[in-house]
């Protein structure tokens, strides 16, 4: 596999501001890779470098082999963008806009194909001013799908969608990675990170603060999990099974919680003493620590309290 | 992907240079009539001025002594008019609006390239300005009994140039332009202005003297100069020319002509009408370059951050 995108020590300021501070990562090809972080965290800046609108402060940038501010029509060919934010010539209907920009391409996707991908159909003759901020971002998917990327870059792709319109997308985008297509996203959703990821870098006041992929990032592979399950009736802390040592027991309001980082071993423990016992473990449940929980340990809660308006 | 397997000479072409500009030209006619309300004035105004003011310039006399009429004379500066606004106006309004919507953003990272995307949106302007010069020459002739251009093919030229000059025009002004609310009060501004000291609704050498000298820096004048020239016949020059002399004689005072390389009060050759449309298009491709080296080095993709 080759690489896709190498970025080496970047950095982007802005007058006294530093956006970018030494960023350093590698996506290889076929591979999606997700930069999550909150609004100001540098994300879009990074991508907007990628894709060659912006030139570094310092540091050195290949994608797909080009500078991306002169790899030119060559580079623009292999690659699909959709930006956070971009507009649409107002007066022209969702099927002439795809039409023109298929003819941007050597090997383009049929118009039809790559406004029924986005599930547009029945809008196909409406002008792009008379669409819905969902549909909006639809037809930049399309856009930027319509010449068959080898790499797409998605600049938070799904805010503003409604939970459906967002699944279609992440099934669609999920089904070309699957066909080789190589991803970077920046997103402030933990889902879709999750959801469209092999693997995540956290970043956090332009610095990258974790990497790695969904499962294991920031130690959640190694991390205490839970087994929960409600006091069977009749039964106090002392009948509960010896458990494995270095487990953690507490009782709250009749739910026992256990945390220990081999749950495998605590749920045979645990269950193996209700089927001898004969009793139901009522709301049985095992969770690893969520990737939110995760990414707020290391961003900090603060963060997060920020983010609950997209930009 | 598929291609990095096809041997190269099995592999698609991107498309062409020229196919792109046609297709985008194609996009820009669309938009353009689409927005019926933006169509109407900037298609729709110099049309309406020839209509309402031919009328009132109808009974205005001659030029001069050479018999040139008034509103012949005002008609071919309203050709001028018709292509800045179809060009100048029509592209710098549109680049303004479409770098604030973040069109131009999206244009950027498309492989479509400046180069076609600029052309198809000059040559949409050329088209329209086209259909504007043939609307006026017409309702120009039904209406006011005002001739058809007498020297079509150095008129053709003057038309061309005109629009190249004011379309790089419309490109470079962009950069003064902070944001699309303010847009059509900069482009007007120009616009305006130079059709007031222009000579399309006075006659320029009649005009005083501080007026004369701004008409003289700006195209819009000289792209009406040639416009005339080709338009009335070469003998329009002759004609006023001898105006000046008369003006100079009447004041008993010599004026200071403001353009040195052409002293007024001498007798008029041909060689005289050939200089001073020379001096016409010189002055243009100096626009032309000046404008170029703006929009180059100073075009602007996406708006200014706040």
């Amino acid at each position: 596999m080759g690489t896709a995108i190498d970025v080496e020590g970047l950095r982007k300021s802005y007058g006294t501001f530093e956006a970018v501070r030494g960023v350093s990562f590698r996506v290889a090809a076929g591979e999606s890779v997700a930069m999550l972080g909150p609004n100001g965290a540098g994300k879009s800046t990074t991508v907007e470098i990628l894709e060659g609108y912006r030139r570094p402060t310092s540091g050195a940038v290949t994608v797909l082999g080009h500078d991306p501010m002169r790899g030119g029509v060559e580079l623009r060919q292999r690659i699909g963008i959709v930006l956070q934010e971009a507009g649409f010539p107002p007066e022209l209907t969702v099927v002439e806009l795809v039409d023109a920009w298929r003819r941007y391409f050597a090997d383009p996707m049929d118009t039809d194909e790559a406004v029924a991908a986005v599930g547009l159909e029945d809008r196909r003759k409406v002008r792009a001013k008379s669409l819905s901020g969902g549909e909006h971002r639809r037809l930049d998917l399309a856009l930027a799908l319509v010449g068959r990327p080898e790499l797409l870059f998605l600049d938070e792709p799904t805010t503003g969608f409604d939970p459906s319109a967002r699944r279609i997308a992440w099934d669609l985008i999920d089904g070309l990675v699957g066909r080789g297509m190589t991803l970077f996203l920046t997103t402030h959703y933990l889902d879709e990170a999750q959801r469209l990821a092999d693997r995540i870098l956290i970043v956090n006041e332009g610095r990258i603060v974790a990497k790695g992929t969904p499962d294991e990032i920031g130690g959640r592979g190694h991390a205490p999990g839970t087994v929960s399950f409600a006091m069977p009736v009749g039964l106090a802390a002392g009948d509960l099974p010896l458990l494995p040592t270095g487990a953690g027991l507490d009782v709250v309001d009749g739910v026992v919680r256990v945390t220990a980082i081999d749950l495998v071993r605590v749920s045979h423990v645990v269950t193996s003493w209700a089927i001898e016992r004969g009793v139901d473990l009522a709301g049985f449940r095992v969770a690893r620590p969520s990737l939110e929980d995760i990414y707020l340990a290391i961003i900090g809660d603060g963060a997060i309290a920020d983010e609950g308006v997209p930009a | 992907m598929t291609t990095t397997a096809l041997p190269s000479s099995l592999a698609p072409l991107a498309p062409s240079q020229s196919r792109l500009a046609l297709a985008q030209f194609r996009l820009e006619q669309r938009s353009f009539w689409r927005n019926r309300q933006a169509a109407a004035f900037s298609f729709g105004m110099p049309i309406m001025i020839v209509l309402l003011l031919g009328g009132l310039f109808q009974d205005n006399g001659t030029v001069g002594v050479g018999g040139a009429q008034f509103k012949s004379y005002f008609v071919a500066g309203m050709v001028g008019v018709a292509l800045m606004s179809a060009t100048f106006v029509n592209l710098a309004i549109t680049l303004a609006f479409q770098r604030d919507l973040l069109v131009l953003k999206r244009f950027r990272g498309s492989p479509l390239g400046p180069v076609p995307l600029f052309a198809g949106k000059v040559l949409n302007g050329i088209v329209v300005g086209l259909i504007e010069v043939g609307l006026i020459l017409a309702i120009g002739r039904a209406a006011y009994d005002t001739p058809l251009p007498q020297n079509p093919l150095p008129f053709a030229l003057a038309v061309l140039v005109g629009t190249a000059v004011c379309s790089m025009g419309g490109v470079a002004i962009t950069a003064f332009i902070a944001n699309a609310d303010s847009a059509p009060a900069v482009v007007n501004l120009p616009y305006l202005a130079l059709q007031f000291v222009s000579g399309v609704f006075f006659a320029f050498h009649d005009m005083v003297k501080p007026l004369r000298f701004v008409g003289d820096v700006f195209p819009l004048r000289w792209l009406i100069e040639a416009l005339r020239a080709s338009y009335l016949g070469f003998d329009y020059i002759h004609t006023h020319q001898i105006a000046v002399q008369q003006l100079t004689s009447h004041d008993g005072r010599t004026l200071v002509p403001i353009i040195v390389h052409r002293p007024a009060p001498v007798p008029v050759h041909g060689v005289h009408a050939v200089t001073s449309v020379g001096v016409a298009y010189l002055v243009l491709a100096g626009w032309f370059a000046v404008c170029t080296l703006v929009a180059i080095r100073r075009f602007r993709w996406e708006p200014r951050p706040d």
